[in-house]
């Protein structure tokens, strides 16, 4: 497809941003197909893989007319997209039909991308285009100064208009909207600008206005590039024949200067304005002095300042190269959910989940203080993972991890009674009766074992601890490592299905049992990998953690088998062991549900907790 | 953008350079400093004081970083300890049309018009937000009179 591919991408997700000065068709996007909007093929795919798969959960209510009810309204409630008519909510799931049981409300939310929230902008400028009068691309101007807060820019704008657009640097003066110019403007050096230092320095952070009046020359040339011969630039103090920009004010720079002034501000998100005043330079402008669409980079910059200014309700997804912004409208229910140590999942377009409150990958049946104490520990003690690593050595013969606590080198597996050396983990026979040292490392050990016998009580209570945190986070890490697997095979699914469809002759619906499989498979073993986190902090004597535990090992059981399942490449068999898929999955999915449930009792009584 | 350094150096010398602004080494224009005494109308009167003003390899697309001799300036606006002040067009304020005369003229200006607001040192901003000007200049003056004290806001 040729023009614009739309990529989820921070730096080419926007085009046609700009608006022609002179015209502004109100409806110059409205009237456009999406391809034309810069959406294209990839997008409309992703859509409709999202609808399939929606369409196809029926434990997934779509219900449009939830995100738009405006008895939601709270004071906090800072959206930017009320007015707009032609947003179609991209996905609204709620939470799964098990979890929701209790009286955790469901969570309304849309998933929007960069462009949905730029189109969202722009349906705002041309929602006060008629009240304003203005361009649009003024309007932008005016609304990124005011956050995007359409209100407060109204109000303002009632009260005092004119000054506004003095002040925001859209208008040069209020009687001065036609160019003015100064005939020398442009040879203008350090010494002038010391010379005029008071109605030139001091005055620009003030109004331009008295800048306006001294240098107020008719000419007829408005902001624009032209060529000059001998060019003085008072930035970069060279002369020489150049391109130069000016705006109205006729503050005159050459052309690179602008480039590299231009450049360091794209990543501001704010206005960007003219170097010697306060009036603001427009996307159009940008474009110009820029050579190509540069001002998407600033509005890009702007949207993601606005996505961090209203983090409450506005999250970027966390995962990798994921642009994704899940915009939740109401967050009056996210306290209850940490009362009932519910998290607040949510599900980007890409089907990447996380939870709303702490930003981390969906976490249950852990909540978001485990989480963040469990990763916390993982940071600090993978440190000291390392030095059990290196202080541990396995068996040679049977690969035990073996602790050695004592001095002395000569070791007997306990597990193999294999007898070998320390030092060098060779066999213990050709060390004969060498006093139970290896010659090679003679010295060296000495040393260690005068370090051991100081502080062995210390050393054995840290190993402890060490040990209980170690036998977790293994088994976290185990089956974080299994997710990733799982992963691949969940990539390789599609093709599956695809094979069951050419070679079997099954309809695409049907086959869908194994992309429900691999979902599933890929939730209970998320579930089960922060089930240990949840262990590792509770109560390891109380009945309700052995239950726990129970119940652990019995989603592992499960989970092992679908997984098992699913390594099946035959066709024929899969369509034969269809019921297995069937059963095993529906299995997974309450195993899941009963560890979370259980996990949350835990959490909920107390015996679970965060040192 | 060498150039534009030299040309200020060129124009402080021909237009008599009130401030002492000068690169600190002869070769070496990414180091200035700059000298003078406090203003009349300021609790800085008759002290001299030192401005140190680091060049970036972007000038003038980024402002210079400005500080003064540390332990040297008891302001509300700026760290005691490191000398470092906190100034709007030493920041997001910051247009490639200021110079370096500009920027000492703004930290003098700032003698005279401290910025409550944004307190770098602590102690003279508490002093200066409930308008307690005896205690506010008498802290000054200790700090003056006392400058390798260690005395700080923490």
């Amino acid at each position: 497809m040729e023009g614009y591919a739309y990529e989820y991408s921070h730096d080419s997700s926007m085009d046609s941003i700009t608006f022609s000065d002179t015209e502004y068709p109100r409806n110059s996007y409205e009237n456009k197909n999406p391809k034309e909007r810069g959406i294209s093929k990839d997008k409309l795919i992703k859509n409709t893989i999202v609808d399939h798969v929606l369409t196809q959960e029926s434990e997934f209510d779509i219900d449009d007319n939830l995100l738009y009810s405006d008895d939601e309204y709270d004071e906090d409630y800072d959206d930017p997209y009320m007015n707009s008519s032609f947003i179609e909510p991209i996905s609204t799931i709620k939470e799964r039909k098990g979890l929701s049981k209790g009286s955790v409300p469901n969570l309304k939310y849309e998933c929007l991308t960069t462009q949905n929230i730029f189109e969202n902008m722009l349906a705002k400028v041309h929602h006060l285009q008629p009240i304003f009068n203005i361009p649009p691309e003024d309007i932008l101007i005016l609304l990124q100064h005011y956050d995007w807060n359409e209100e407060r820019l109204l109000e303002v704008w009632t009260d005092r208009m004119d000054d506004l657009l003095i002040e925001i640097g859209i208008n040069p003066s209020s009687g001065n909207i036609s160019s003015s110019i100064n005939g020398n403007g442009q040879m203008r050096s350090i010494s002038d600008i010391i010379e005029n230092k008071n109605s030139y320095c001091n005055n620009q952070t003030e109004t331009n206005k008295d800048e306006n009046e001294e240098y107020q020359i008719p000419n007829t040339r408005t902001r624009d590039i032209s060529f000059k011969n001998n060019f003085f630039c008072t930035i970069c103090c060279e002369e020489k024949s150049t391109e130069t920009f000016s705006l109205e004010c006729n503050h005159e720079y050459c052309i690179s200067c602008y480039r590299h002034y231009i450049e360091d501000k794209l990543y501001t998100g704010n206005i960007i304005n003219c170097m010697g005043c306060t009036l603001a330079l427009k996307n159009d402008d940008i474009d110009k002095i820029m050579g190509h669409p540069s001002s998407t980079k600033l509005m890009l910059s702007s949207i993601k300042s606005f996505v961090s200014k209203h983090n409450r309700n506005y999250k970027w997804c966390p995962f990798a190269d994921c642009n994704c912004i899940i915009h939740l409208k109401d967050t009056s229910s996210l306290p209850e959910y940490s009362r009932l140590h519910y998290s607040p999942f949510v599900k980007c377009i890409n089907l990447h989940k996380f939870c709303f409150t702490c930003g981390f990958e969906i976490h249950a049946p852990a909540d978001c203080i485990i989480t963040n104490e469990w990763v916390k520990k993982a940071r600090v003690e993978s440190e000291n993972l390392n030095w059990v690593l290196s202080h541990t050595k396995e068996c040679p013969k049977c690969s035990v991890n073996i602790e050695k606590d004592g001095g002395c080198n000569h070791m007997v597996c306990s597990s193999c009674k294999y007898e070998f050396c320390w030092i060098c983990e060779g066999d213990w026979a050709p060390h004969g009766n060498s006093f139970y040292q290896c010659t090679l490392y003679k010295n060296d050990d000495n040393n260690n074992n005068n370090n051991n016998s100081t502080n062995t009580n210390s050393i054995t209570d840290v190993n402890k601890s060490l040990k209980k945190y170690t036998f977790y986070y293994k088994m976290f890490n185990e089956h974080e490592v299994s997710a990733k697997l799982d992963w691949k095979l969940g990539q390789n699914v599609g093709n599956k299905v695809k094979e069951l469809q050419e070679k079997l002759g099954i309809s695409w619906i049907e086959g869908q049992f194994l992309t429900d499989s691999i979902r599933m498979l890929n939730e209970g073993r998320t579930a089960l990998k922060w089930s240990f986190a949840v262990a590792f902090y509770s109560d390891a004597s109380h009945n309700l953690t052995k239950i726990f535990i129970d119940n652990q090992s019995l989603l592992s059981k499960a989970v092992e088998d679908l997984s098992e399942l699913l390594q099946i490449k035959d066709p024929e068999i899969i369509m034969k062991r269809k019921t297995d898929f069937y059963n095993k999955t529906g299995y997974v999915e309450n195993r899941t549900f009963a560890l979370m449930e259980c996990g949350r009792d835990l959490l909920c009584k107390g015996i679970c907790k965060a040192n | 953008m060498n150039s534009r350094l030299l040309k200020e150096w060129t124009q402080l010398n021909k237009n008599g350079n009130k401030y002492y602004l000068c690169p600190i080494e002869e070769n070496d224009m990414t180091h200035w400093q700059s000298e003078f005494e406090g203003p009349n109308n300021s609790p800085y009167r008759g002290h001299k004081f030192t401005l140190y003003l680091d060049i970036p390899s972007n000038y003038p697309m980024s402002p210079p970083k400005v500080r003064f001799k540390p332990y040297s300036m008891p302001h509300v606006n700026v760290d005691w300890k490191t000398g470092a002040v906190c100034l709007d067009i030493l920041e997001s304020m910051w247009s490639p049309i200021f110079n370096l005369q500009y920027v000492v003229e703004s930290c003098l200006r700032l003698l005279t018009e401290p910025n409550g607001e944004s307190p770098l040192n602590l102690e003279l901003g508490i002093l200066l937000r409930v308008s307690d000007h005896t205690g506010y200049n008498g802290l000054i003056n200790y700090y003056l009179n006392h400058p390798h004290n260690s005395l700080s806001s923490k």
